[in-house]
């Protein structure tokens, strides 16, 4: 194929579309004569319908979870909807599920070390094993009990899994009541 | 050194058509082609327009055995069978509640488009009205322009070559109105 026909095929393409979205019958049995006698342009109008119909499905699928979202919302006030961060985990983005789910039994200086990492955008080393995560986060943010170090080596390496789902996650999970939303 | 041995020839396919339609592919391409269709007609969404699509696939592939007039002098079977597709479609959307058909475009303007973005176009002026497309639509016209496959465009945009032609073919529509606008073409 040369340049030139692939331009020719680009603008005959735009034109299918134009046409398919305008109900455009006259134009589209024009197109679709051109192509029974010209391979390319036909694989231009089966991409087309590719194209058209994926792009569809996003939409579709969008307000699906939009329409979940909202109703999740809407009827369990409790609930949190769980979405994979977008770019890399960072400390704070730990610190804050430690803050929403804390584990029982962490001794108060446990609390305030969480308080203060969620403002710490930083992101996760790459070992999570907990002598290297010591080692990595004691310097930098001070001490810390062993258990809360292993806390948030658990929720890390969660959050790290359901960030590598390719597939956007959905989810509605219950949370603990809240002390300022009781009576 | 492996022995030499002598592999039977492939069988030649005697009827074009039917290896068409006994493969699962073109079953599909003419689904989407149904589907994309529909969709646009009926003002429905894709899912919802899975039950018409498959009657159109099987009216398709009726007309075309009973036809069984497929002559390869004039052309790929598979656009022969998007052809019959085409108007199996136009009857059903005739037979359906339908959309209010929008105007149709004026080929004057396609043509008007060719000559302004052709090897014969003039930079200054098509520098000019690129400007007035969107920061994205104007990227996949300069990509077009710059001869870049949909398979290359796809890679840098991270999207398939189909959502790449789409892309493109709605940008090059933007264009179009700009450019006649801008000149009195419709």
């Amino acid at each position: 194929m040369t340049p030139h026909d692939s331009m020719r095929i680009n603008l005959a393409a735009a034109r299918y579309l134009e046409a398919l979205e305008n109900g455009d019958d006259a134009a589209l049995e024009a197109l679709w004569r051109d192509a029974a006698t010209d391979d390319n342009l036909l694989q231009a109008f089966r991409e087309i319908h590719e194209g058209v119909i994926e792009q569809d499905l996003e939409h579709e699928a969008m307000q699906v979870r939009s329409a979940v979202a909202d109703a999740v919302t809407k009827h369990m006030p409790g609930a949190e909807i769980v979405r994979p961060v977008a770019g890399p985990i960072t400390v704070a983005d730990v610190a804050k599920e430690l803050f929403r789910f804390p584990p029982g039994n962490l001794p108060a200086e446990a609390h305030q070390m969480i308080e203060r990492l969620r403002s710490i955008a930083e992101p996760l080393p790459e070992k999570l094993g907990l002598p290297a995560l010591i080692a990595w986060a004691e310097p930098r943010y001070g001490s810390a009990p062993e258990k809360l170090w292993d806390a948030f080596r658990q929720v890390a390496i969660k959050l790290k899994a359901r960030a590598n789902d390719a597939e956007y996650q959905l989810a509605a999970r219950r949370t603990k009541p809240r002390p300022e939303a009781s009576p | 050194m492996p022995p030499n041995v002598s592999r039977p020839m492939a069988e030649p396919q005697a009827d074009p058509l039917r290896a068409a339609l006994g493969d699962p592919i073109t079953e599909s391409q003419l689904r989407n082609q149904a589907l994309a269709y529909f969709s646009r007609r009926l003002g429905r969404t894709i899912h919802s327009c899975r039950e018409e699509a498959n009657d159109a696939v099987q009216e398709t592939i009726k007309r075309a055995l009973t036809l069984n007039a497929y002559d390869p002098e004039l052309g790929s079977v598979g656009g022969w069978l998007h052809g019959i597709m085409a108007n199996v479609c136009l009857e059903q959307v005739r037979n359906l509640a339908k959309r209010p058909k929008q105007p149709a475009s004026d080929p004057a303007a396609w043509e008007n488009l060719a000559a302004r973005t052709g090897p014969d176009r003039d930079p200054t002026e098509l520098t000019r009205y690129l400007g007035w497309l969107s920061r994205e639509n104007r990227e996949l016209v300069e990509w077009h322009l710059e001869e870049l496959s949909h398979i290359e465009i796809a890679q840098k945009l991270g999207i398939s070559p189909g959502a790449s032609r789409t892309r493109l073919s709605r940008a090059l529509m933007e264009l179009k109105r700009i450019v006649n606008d801008k000149e009195g073409v419709r």
